[in-house]
């Protein structure tokens, strides 16, 4: 496997050659898979490799549906939703903007993958980056379905629904006026500069989801494959040694939530079972992940650039950390 | 316009591999049941997508004009990563979560104080249950509904802990094996050595304990006492899905 994912990754770091970039070579790639199928898993006894080829498949599997959702969204407001539309919606002011976009991400039940480029259409679009950050980051985290899960995974705990509510609204209103301050226009050059082909609506339509679905998804497998990679090679046990300090506790669970990159309609289970930590703690794990998580920092490279994607983690994993323990100190 | 053919064989590829996935039942390998139709939805959007130029849906683009074409080859470049998937889903054949995950995921559930449902009927002098409800009964259920009944478990061999012979585990997840958790058992009665991984039905009774106090955040997982010993081959759903842990 190695040797044709090598392949793979030169074919991705060579110049655009066409006599690379040819679907010959595709089909050459699978028939030598093909040709050593199973090879990997039945002669090698390799544990580590098959939790991780599980795991890896199974991000990329499970954010499959989501993600061809988000590109399908995208895609229409790509070919559907004028500039100008979009600008009558939305209020001018950022001090506005923002919650109002807040507001509509609690309303769309979404996933992270799905949220990236659906935001990444918003600016291309023209819609202030602020806005559709703060969008961005409150689809997925607070919306009913999300809600509903932490409920169940915590019964008996409804203080635990709202805070999370409140954490990740605030972090995403926190992040969305802070980047309408601190943001500049270069750094979201790459996703204004998506124009959509001229034509029919259908054929801007099927042309951007084929474009969105291409390079999203080419994303998300190198975010899978850093999450998989993450998951077997840090036992979750290693956090436990910094369970009893409070400021060390919510950054290793900050840490972990980023590192293990599961979607937010499960991460409250995973948060409930985490039960040496205090909730504080856990609430920053709930908030943390949804908003910033090694697949999320990958495809927000890919939609919106590297310069947008190095600057808005940090910012996100702080505001994310310090508005969960805020809300939590004073409601758990 | 070979980017464009080989953008459309490789979302066909993926697409294809997905539908495959759904149909042969090695989608459970990875995801919980209730989200293999939507995994097999967006197969075949994928599929659509890939096959709308061949089939002279979406006309040829004029070269170098729209979609930007000067990161279009940046986006042809990155979409080449959706091979990596299908040739690990190939090379690698699915598999379920094993005892080598088991070991760093290995977790007590929490449990409430309150009522349980009353236990199923017996079925072949047994009482079936899921791992999660077994676990969950015998470490916080006050009104120690579990002692003296017979149930009858599945799941696979872990290693245990020093003198233990062997951990009966099985997975539960919420939606895909990436937050997976182990659920496990520790087995008494049993001498034979199996392999590490193998599927087990069994039949015993609880070991009873006191219940767990309910600050301990990590007691002992619960002990059956077997009296029957199948071994199986794996279950159509590897792992167990049950949201609340069958409280």
């Amino acid at each position: 496997m190695r040797s044709e994912r090598e392949a793979a990754r030169q074919a991705t770091t060579a110049e655009p050659r066409p006599g690379i970039l040819n679907p010959r070579l595709v089909v050459l790639l699978l028939i030598i898979a093909l040709g050593s199928r199973g090879l990997l898993g039945g002669s090698l006894d390799h544990v580590a490799l098959r939790t991780w080829a599980t795991v890896f498949v199974a991000i990329t599997v499970q954010s499959l549906p989501f993600l061809v959702l988000g590109v399908l969204v995208s895609a229409a407001i790509a070919a559907l939703v004028s500039p100008a539309a979009l600008a009558r919606l939305l209020p001018r002011r950022a001090l506005l903007a923002v919650p109002a976009a807040a507001l509509a991400g609690t309303a769309l039940p979404g996933c992270e993958c799905a949220s990236v480029p659906v935001a990444g259409r918003l600016t291309a679009r023209g819609v202030p980056p602020a806005a559709a950050v703060t969008f961005m980051l409150a689809a997925p985290a607070v919306n009913p379905v999300v809600l509903i899960a932490t409920a169940v995974a915590f019964p008996g705990q409804p203080r635990m629904v709202l805070a999370r509510f409140l954490g990740s609204l605030l972090t995403s209103i926190v992040v969305g006026l802070l980047w309408s301050r601190l943001g500049r226009e270069a750094w979201v050059e790459r996703a204004r500069s998506r124009l959509v082909s001229d034509g029919s609506p259908w054929q801007a339509f099927t042309s951007a989801a084929r474009h969105d679905v291409y390079e999203a998804g080419g994303w998300l497998v190198v975010g899978a494959a850093a999450a998989a990679t993450l998951q077997v090679a840090v036992p979750r046990s290693a956090l436990l040694a910094v369970a009893d300090h409070p400021a060390l506790a919510a950054l290793a669970l900050g840490a972990l939530a980023v590192l293990l990159a599961i979607c937010s309609e499960a991460d409250a289970f995973i948060a409930a079972s985490l039960r040496e930590f205090s909730l504080s703690a856990r609430l920053v794990f709930l908030v943390v992940g949804p908003a910033v998580d090694v697949k999320l920092v990958a495809m927000q490279s890919g939609v919106f650039g590297r310069q947008f994607a190095s600057r808005f983690a940090p910012l996100t994993f702080a505001v994310a950390t310090a508005c969960a323990l805020v809300v939590g100190w004073s409601l758990l | 316009m070979t980017d464009e053919q080989t953008q459309s064989l490789l979302l066909i590829v993926l697409g294809a591999t997905a539908a495959w996935l759904c149909w042969t039942d090695a989608a459970l390998n990875y995801v919980r049941p209730s989200l293999v139709p939507y995994v097999l939805a967006g197969a075949v959007i994928l599929l659509l997508l890939g096959l709308l130029p061949p089939l002279g849906l979406l006309r040829r683009r004029p070269s170098g004009q729209g979609n930007g074409d000067d990161h279009g080859h940046a986006g042809s470049r990155i979409g080449w990563l959706l091979l990596v998937p299908v040739l690990v889903v190939v090379l690698v054949q699915p598999a379920a979560l094993g005892s080598y995950a088991a070991s760093s995921r290995s977790v007590v559930p929490g449990g409430s104080d309150g009522t349980y449902l009353p236990l199923a009927p017996p079925v072949r002098g047994a009482v079936p249950m899921t791992m999660a409800e077994f676990v969950v009964r015998a470490l916080h259920d006050r009104s120690r509904s579990l002692e003296g009944v017979p149930v009858r478990l599945i799941g696979f061999v872990a290693p245990g802990d020093g003198a233990e012979a062997y951990r009966l585990t099985r997975f539960v997840i919420f939606c895909c094996a990436a937050d997976g958790e182990a659920l496990q058992v520790i087995v008494r009665g049993d001498g034979t050595r199996w392999r590490r991984d193998q599927w087990l039905e069994v039949e015993g009774q609880w070991l009873a304990q006191p219940v767990a106090a309910a600050e301990d955040p990590n007691p002992p997982p619960p002990v059956l006492a077997v009296d029957v010993v199948r071994p199986i081959g794996q279950p159509r759903q590897p792992y167990e899905s049950s949201v609340d842990y069958g409280r």
